[in-house]
C-alpha cells in the first residue's frame, strides 16, 4: 500500500496522477472511511491523505466569494465567524453532524465527496449556489455547481485524477435568509432521516428566490418543488399547512414504495415548522 | 444511627485507576506468546454446512489454528448453567454444522495478531445447504420448532399459580403488551483470555464474568477437565446488565488455548456482541384481570410467550421468573400463569437486567395504567386499593416479602412529584399544538436474593495482617456498579478502620469457596451480610486477644479507629496491629475468620417511578422532561452509587421504550443494525435530570438494613414512561418500541377515528 | 513509514503501518490502554483522545495522518503522578462506575473546557453526547464537569 500525504496543491496534483481505481482513496477525517471498514481487514493500493494540506483547511473571503477548503472540519466551519454571519444554514448543518468528536475530525469535503444520501452538507451548499473547486493531476482547476458535482444517483462525478479542493459560496445579499433543519431518530448524534435547507430573499416583507433542498429522501438531496409554497409570501407560521402539504406530496412522489415513506411524509411537518421558525428568527434579527 | 462509612458517597475503590486509564480490563491483558481468536459466524439463518474450506485461512502466515465443529468437542451444553445439576435444555455446542441463526458459530481462527485473525476469517468459505428458516414464533409454535431442534424447540412451562381464575368474581379487563429485541450495550465488549499449560494440564481463564464458578463448570464439562485444574479469575467489568452472566466466550477461548498450548484472547466487536452473545427477549403477553366493583383485583390470568432465539439457553427459567415477580406488588387472590419459550432462527435471547421482573412490571403496570384509564380512576388510587401490605407473604413459594413499603413509595412519590398539581396543569394544556405532555407512573418490587430457592449462600474469609490492615476473600463479581467499595465500607464500618486498609479481590475459583455468582441482585443482601457477620467475628476475635493483652474481659472493650480500649478507662488501649503481633507471637491461632451466611429471607425492595414526557406530535419524537424514582433500599449504603444505578435504569428504560431495537431482515433474518450507528441509545442530551428519593426503613436481615437496588430500579421505568406517553396522547400504546414512526402512525389512526 | 508526532508532550518517532488505527498504535505500540474500543466506528466515544487539543475518536485516525500532530491521551493528563482537576472531579463526584467510558468521557471534557471554560449545562450535554455511559444517567458526570470547569476557571484567575 502506498500512503501519500501532500502538503501543497502541486504535490496533491502530482499524487492525483497516481490514482487509478480500484482501491485508491482520497482520505481526510476518515469518519466515514474507517467506520465503513470497521471489523474488516481492509487493503488499499493507494491512500492520499488530505489532512496535512494547509490550503485545503483554509476559509477565506475573496471578491465576495467565501472559499471553504474541502479539508476543513465541521467544527472549523461551524465556528467560523463569516460562516455564522452569512451562512447560518451551513453553520447549523456543520453543528448537527454526528458527535463533537466527529465534527472535530470529519471534513466538509469528505461529507460531500462520500455523497451519502443523508449527508448534511450537500443540501446546504446546493441551496446556497455553491460551486465545487476541482483540481486534477495536471494542476488544472475547474468549477462545478453542486448539481453537477454529485449525480442524481448519488455518485460523485469526478474523474479518477480529480479532487475537490474547496467550495466557493457567493456572499448573499443583506436580505437573504438561509437555514438548515434536520430530523433524525434522536435529537443529537443521529443520521438524518430528512433534512431541509433553504435560502431565500426577503423583499418588502415577502419571500423571493426561494431555493429549497430536501435531503435524506432520494439518493441525493434535490432542489424541491415545494419551494413554491414559500414563494412570494410574508414569513409566518401561517405558511405551515401549505408548505407541509407540498413537502408531504413531494416526498410521497419521490419515494412512493420506500417503507420509510409514510413516516417521512408525516414527520416532515415538524421540520417544516422548525424551518419556518428558524427563518422567522433570522428575519426578525435583520 | 450515625455511621463512619455507611451511607456516605464514597467513590468506587478503583476510581483513580479508572480516571487515569490504568485499570486493566480483560482486553488490556497481554501474556507472552498470546494468540488472538476470531469467530467465523453463519451468514445464513438456517442451514447445514456441506463443506467448510479453511485452507486459505490456514495458509495465511501467522495463522496458528482453525477450530470448527470438525475438530472440537461436540458436547451439548447450556451456556446459562452454573451448576451441572441444573435442569436446563442442552442444545449448544462450541461450533456447529447445523447453523440456526445468522451469527451461529461455525469456526474460529487463532492467529498471532488480531489483524491476521480477522484477515483469515474473511478467507474461510462455507458451503451451506439452506434449510427453511422460522422467524415467527407463531410459526415455530405451530411446527413445534422441530426443524430447529430435535428436542425442546418449544418449552411449555407447567401452569404456575394458585387459586382458580375462573371462579374469581368481577369485571374482566384484558390487555396486551409486547416488546422487542434489545442489546445490553455494556460499554466493555466481551473479552476472555485463557492460558493452558500442557505439562501440568492447568487452565487459567481471565474473564469479566458474573460467575467464575459457572465458567469453570462449563469448561470442565466441555473439555473434560477436572474442576481443580481450572482457575477462572474475574477481571474488572465494564458493565454487564446480564450480558456477562452466561458462559459464551470462556469455553471457546479455553478450547483454543488447550488446542494451541498458548494463551489465547477472544475479544468480541460490538457487532459480534449484538449478534452472537444474547439479547433481551421479544415478549408477547396477553393478560386478563378481574376487578371487583371496588376495583380490587380478584384474579389474574396471563399468557406469555418469549422468543428464545436459536437456542433455549436460560429462557425457560427466565419465563418462570416472570410468574414469581407478578405477585409481589398487588394482592391477587387467584393467579394462573402460562408461559412458552420458543426457538426461532434468530439471535439468542437470555439474561437481561431484572430477569423477568421488568417483563412482569411491563405487563402488570401497563395493565394497571390502562385499567385506571378504563375505570376513570387515578392510577395511584387504583394501586392504593390493591397493593400488598408490609410483611405480606408471597403466594408463590410462601415467604415474607419484608417490610415492603409500597404505600410509602406511592404517597411519597405523589407528593414529591406534585402529581396532583401536574395533573391539573396538564389537564389545562392546549392539546392541538405541536407538543403535548403527559405524566405516568409505575410501581414495582424485585428480589434481594434467591431465597427461598436453595443454593443461595455467601462464604467469606476475613483475615487481619500484622499491621492491622484487612484482607477479605469473597466471591464477588462487581459489574462496575461499585459493590466492592460498599463491601470494603462494611468491613471498615465494623472494624472502624479506613476502607482503604481493606483489600477485597473479586471472584477467583482458586481462592473462593463455591458460589453461584452475582445474579438476581443478591450481592449486597447475601454477600454483604456474610461480610458483615465475618467482620464482626473478626472483631470478637480481636477483642478476645486484646482482653488478654489488656487484662480485661472482651465485653469491656470498645473499638475506634483501629484501636481497642477499655470503655471505662479509654487510656488502657492497644492498636489492632499490637493485637495482631500478640496473636502471631502467641502462635496458637490466626486472625482469620471463615464464615458462611445462609439467608433466611428475601425482601422485595419497593419502587415507584414517576415521569413527565413531552411528545412532538409532528415528528413522533418523545422527550422525558422530568423523572422521579422513589426507592425503598432499606438503607442506602452508598447513596451516590445507588443514584448511579437509578440513572442507568432510566437510560436503559428510555432505550427500551423509545429507541432501542435490534431489527432483523424479515426475509433473511440478518440483523439490520448490529452497530451503534444504527442502534440508538439514549445519550447525555436525551436524559432528564433525575430525582431519586430513598426510603430507608431497615430490613431485618440485610447489612445495616439494606435491600437490593441494581435491578429493582430498572423494573418500573418502561411502564412509567409508556403511561406518560399514553396520558399525553390519549392512547393505549403497549407494543414497544414507541419509536417516532409508531407514535405518528398511532396518532394518524387516533385522528381518523 | 516513519511517523513523527508528539505523544503526551513528548516527541516520538515510530515506524508504523500508515493504515494502522491510532487506537491500535496507542494500545499496541505504546502500551497506552486507557483509550478503550467499544464500537470501532466513532459512536461510543470510549476511545476519545485529543488531537491538537480537539477531542477525536482514536479509532478513526490513521497512523500515517499523525505526522507533525499532537496526541494527548488519558495517560497524559496527570502530572508527576498527580491527577488533574477533571480527573479528580470525576472521582469526587462519584461520576465513575464501571470506568470503561471514563477515559473517553474525561478527554471529551478536557476538549470542551479547553475551548469553552464556562459551558452551560446544555453545552456540556451536547459535548458529551458522543460519549456513551451505560452505568449512569449522566447526572454525576454533569456535576463533575461543572465542578471541574469552575475549579479550572478559578485556577486561571489566580
Amino acid at each position: 500500500m502506498t500512503f501519500l500525504q501532500p502538503n501543497t496543491l502541486p504535490e496533491l496534483a502530482q499524487c492525483l496522477g497516481e490514482m487509478s481505481a480500484p482501491d485508491c482513496h482520497l482520505i481526510a477525517g476518515c469518519t466515514d472511511f474507517l467506520a465503513k471498514r470497521n471489523n474488516t481487514a481492509w487493503d488499499a493500493r493507494l491512500l492520499i491523505s488530505l489532512v496535512n494540506l494547509p490550503e485545503l483547511q483554509d476559509i477565506h473571503l475573496d471578491n465576495n466569494v467565501l472559499s471553504i477548503g474541502a479539508a476543513c472540519t465541521h467544527s472549523q466551519v461551524e465556528e467560523h465567524l463569516l460562516v455564522r454571519q452569512y451562512f447560518p444554514a451551513l453553520a447549523a448543518a456543520c453543528g448537527n453532524v454526528g458527535s463533537k468528536q466527529v465534527r472535530n475530525r470529519g471534513t466538509v469535503g469528505g461529507s460531500v465527496g462520500n455523497a451519502s444520501p443523508a449527508g448534511d452538507i450537500y443540501p446546504v451548499l446546493l441551496v446556497l449556489g455553491a460551486q465545487g473547486v476541482v483540481l486534477n493531476s495536471k494542476e488544472s482547476v475547474r468549477r462545478l455547481p453542486m448539481e453537477e458535482l454529485v449525480s442524481p444517483q448519488g455518485k460523485l462525478t469526478l474523474a479518477e485524477d480529480e479532487a475537490i479542493t474547496a467550495f466557493e459560496l457567493p456572499l448573499p445579499g443583506p436580505d437573504n435568509c438561509n437555514a438548515f433543519v434536520k430530523l433524525g431518530e434522536q435529537a443529537h448524534v443521529t443520521i438524518a432521516k430528512i433534512t431541509l435547507a433553504v435560502s431565500l430573499t426577503l423583499r418588502e416583507g415577502k419571500t423571493e428566490q426561494v431555493r429549497l433542498a430536501l435531503g435524506a429522501v432520494a439518493r441525493r438531496a434535490f432542489l424541491a418543488r415545494s419551494a413554491a409554497a414559500l414563494e412570494g409570501q410574508p414569513l409566518s407560521r401561517d405558511l405551515l399547512p401549505a408548505f407541509f402539504a407540498a413537502l408531504s406530496a413531494e416526498i410521497e412522489a419521490s419515494i412512493p414504495n420506500r417503507p420509510s415513506m409514510p413516516y417521512k411524509r408525516q414527520a416532515v411537518k415538524g421540520l417544516a415548522d422548525d424551518l419556518l421558525a428558524a427563518l422567522m428568527d433570522q428575519a426578525q434579527a435583520k | 444511627m450515625d455511621y463512619q462509612y455507611i451511607g456516605k458517597d464514597i467513590p468506587v475503590n478503583d476510581s483513580k485507576a479508572k480516571a487515569s486509564g490504568q485499570l486493566c480490563y480483560a482486553a488490556d491483558l497481554r501474556l507472552p506468546g498470546m494468540l488472538y481468536m476470531k469467530l467465523f459466524l453463519s451468514p445464513v439463518a438456517h442451514g447445514m454446512v456441506r463443506k467448510l474450506d479453511a485452507s486459505q485461512a490456514l495458509a495465511l502466515p501467522g495463522v496458528v489454528q482453525v477450530l470448527s465443529y470438525e475438530n472440537t468437542s461436540h458436547v451439548l451444553y447450556n451456556r446459562g448453567r452454573v451448576r451441572a445439576t441444573e435442569q436446563l435444555p442442552d442444545q449448544e455446542t462450541l461450533f456447529t454444522r447445523h447453523v440456526r441463526f445468522v451469527g451461529d458459530r461455525i469456526a474460529a481462527v487463532v492467529a498471532e495478531s488480531p489483524e491476521i485473525a480477522q484477515r483469515a476469517v474473511q478467507l474461510i468459505q462455507a458451503d451451506i445447504d439452506p434449510l427453511p428458516p422460522i422467524f415467527d414464533p407463531e410459526q415455530a409454535l405451530a411446527e413445534d420448532a422441530r426443524s430447529i431442534h430435535e428436542k425442546d424447540g418449544v418449552v411449555r412451562l407447567p401452569l404456575i399459580g394458585y387459586g382458580d381464575y375462573a371462579s374469581a368474581q368481577g369485571e374482566e379487563f384484558c390487555h396486551h403488551t409486547s416488546s422487542q429485541r434489545v442489546s445490553h450495550i455494556a460499554m466493555e465488549t466481551h473479552c476472555a483470555v485463557a492460558d493452558y499449560k500442557p505439562a501440568s494440564d492447568r487452565m487459567t481463564v481471565w474473564t469479566a464474568t458474573q460467575s467464575v464458578f459457572g465458567a469453570r463448570s462449563a469448561i470442565a464439562t466441555i473439555l473434560g477437565m477436572p474442576m481443580s485444574h481450572i482457575r477462572v479469575i474475574k477481571t474488572p467489568m465494564g458493565g454487564s446488565f446480564g450480558s456477562k452472566q452466561e458462559m459464551v466466550l470462556e469455553p471457546l477461548v479455553a478450547c483454543a488455548a488447550k488446542m494451541t498450548g498458548r494463551p489465547v484472547m477472544l475479544h468480541l466487536s460490538r457487532s459480534e456482541v449484538m449478534l452472537c452473545t444474547m439479547l433481551k427477549h421479544p415478549l408477547d403477553s396477553h393478560i386478563k384481570v378481574k376487578f371487583s366493583p371496588q376495583r380490587t383485583i380478584t384474579g389474574l390470568q396471563l399468557d406469555c410467550r418469549l422468543d428464545a432465539g436459536a437456542y433455549q439457553t436460560v429462557s425457560p427459567d427466565y419465563a418462570g421468573s416472570i410468574s414469581k415477580k407478578l405477585s409481589w406488588v398487588y394482592n391477587i387472590p387467584n393467579v394462573e400463569y402460562r408461559a412458552t419459550t420458543v426457538c426461532t432462527n434468530t439471535p439468542i435471547t437470555g439474561s437481561y437486567r431484572g430477569w423477568g421482573g421488568p417483563e412482569a412490571a411491563l405487563i402488570m403496570e401497563n395493565m394497571m395504567n390502562a385499567a385506571a384509564r378504563h375505570f376513570g380512576m387515578d392510577p395511584i388510587e387504583l394501586r392504593l386499593r390493591n397493593i400488598l401490605p408490609p410483611y405480606a407473604t408471597s403466594r408463590i413459594n410462601n415467604f415474607s416479602l419484608g417490610n415492603l413499603p409500597l404505600e410509602d413509595a406511592l404517597l411519597l412519590g405523589r407528593d414529591r412529584f406534585h402529581w396532583e398539581e401536574r395533573k391539573a396543569r396538564l389537564a389545562g394544556q392546549d392539546r392541538s399544538g405541536r407538543y403535548v405532555r403527559g405524566i405516568g407512573m409505575a410501581l414495582a418490587t424485585h428480589t434481594s436474593g434467591y431465597f427461598p430457592r436453595k443454593g443461595d449462600w455467601g462464604t467469606v474469609v476475613v483475615k487481619m495482617e500484622e499491621d492491622g490492615s484487612v484482607h477479605v476473600n469473597c466471591n464477588v463479581h462487581d459489574h462496575g456498579c461499585g459493590e466492592v467499595m460498599v463491601f470494603r465500607s462494611i468491613v471498615a464500618e465494623v472494624l472502624s478502620i479506613s476502607p482503604d486498609l481493606v483489600d477485597l479481590p473479586e471472584g477467583d475459583t482458586a481462592y473462593n469457596a463455591l458460589d453461584n455468582g452475582c445474579y438476581t441482585s443478591r450481592s449486597i443482601y447475601v454477600l454483604g451480610r456474610a461480610i458483615l457477620d465475618a467482620s464482626n467475628l473478626l472483631l470478637e476475635q480481636l477483642k478476645r486477644n486484646a482482653g488478654e493483652l489488656l487484662h480485661c474481659a472482651p465485653e469491656e472493650l470498645s473499638s475506634q479507629d483501629g484501636t481497642l480500649f477499655v470503655t471505662a478507662e479509654p487510656q488502657r488501649r492497644c492498636t489492632y496491629s499490637q493485637v495482631a503481633y500478640y496473636v502471631a507471637d502467641k502462635g496458637t491461632e490466626a486472625l482469620f475468620v471463615s464464615h458462611t451466611h445462609v439467608p433466611t429471607s428475601n425482601p422485595g425492595p419497593a419502587a415507584a417511578h414517576f415521569a413527565e414526557v413531552e411528545v412532538d406530535t409532528y415528528t413522533g419524537l418523545c422527550k422525558v422532561v422530568d423523572y422521579l424514582a422513589v426507592h425503598d433500599v432499606g438503607k442506602a449504603l452508598n447513596p451516590a452509587l445507588c443514584r448511579g444505578q437509578v440513572g442507568s435504569s432510566v437510560q436503559q428504560g428510555m432505550g427500551l421504550v423509545f429507541c432501542e431495537q435490534l431489527k432483523l431482515d424479515p426475509k433473511t433474518g440478518r440483523a439490520l443494525n448490529a452497530d451503534l450507528q444504527r442502534y440508538h441509545v439514549a445519550r447525555a442530551c436525551d436524559l432528564p435530570n433525575i430525582d431519586t428519593l430513598f426510603i430507608e426503613k431497615p430490613d431485618e436481615e440485610g447489612p445495616f438494613g439494606a435491600k437490593s437496588i441494581g435491578e429493582a430500579c430498572y423494573v418500573p421505568v418502561a411502564p412509567a414512561l409508556i403511561a406518560a406517553v399514553n396520558d399525553a396522547l390519549g392512547l393505549e400504546l403497549s407494543q414497544l418500541p414507541l419509536d417516532p414512526a409508531h407514535i405518528l402512525s398511532a396518532l394518524e389512526h387516533r385522528d381518523e377515528a | 513509514m516513519i511517523v513523527n508526532f508528539t505523544l503526551n508532550g513528548r516527541p516520538v518517532s515510530r515506524d508504523l503501518p500508515p493504515q494502522k488505527r491510532l487506537i491500535d498504535v496507542l494500545r499496541e505500540d505504546f502500551l497506552l490502554t486507557g483509550a478503550k474500543e467499544s464500537c470501532g466506528e466513532g459512536e461510543c466515544g470510549a476511545c476519545t483522545i485529543l488531537l491538537d487539543d480537539k477531542a477525536v475518536h482514536s479509532c478513526l485516525v490513521l497512523a500515517g495522518q499523525l505526522e507533525g500532530h499532537r496526541v494527548t491521551t488519558i495517560e497524559g493528563l496527570a502530572e508527576n503522578g498527580e491527577l488533574d482537576i477533571i480527573q479528580n472531579a470525576f472521582i469526587e463526584h462519584v461520576a465513575i462506575q464501571c470506568g470503561f467510558c471514563t477515559p473517553g468521557m474525561i478527554m471529551s471534557t478536557k476538549g470542551l473546557l479547553l475551548q469553552n471554560p464556562d459551558p452551560t449545562e446544555e453545552e456540556i450535554r451536547i459535548a458529551l453526547s458522543g460519549n456513551i455511559c451505560r452505568c449512569s444517567g449522566y447526572v454525576q458526570i454533569l456535576a463533575a464537569v461543572q465542578d471541574a470547569a469552575k475549579q479550572l476557571r478559578e485556577v486561571a484567575k489566580a
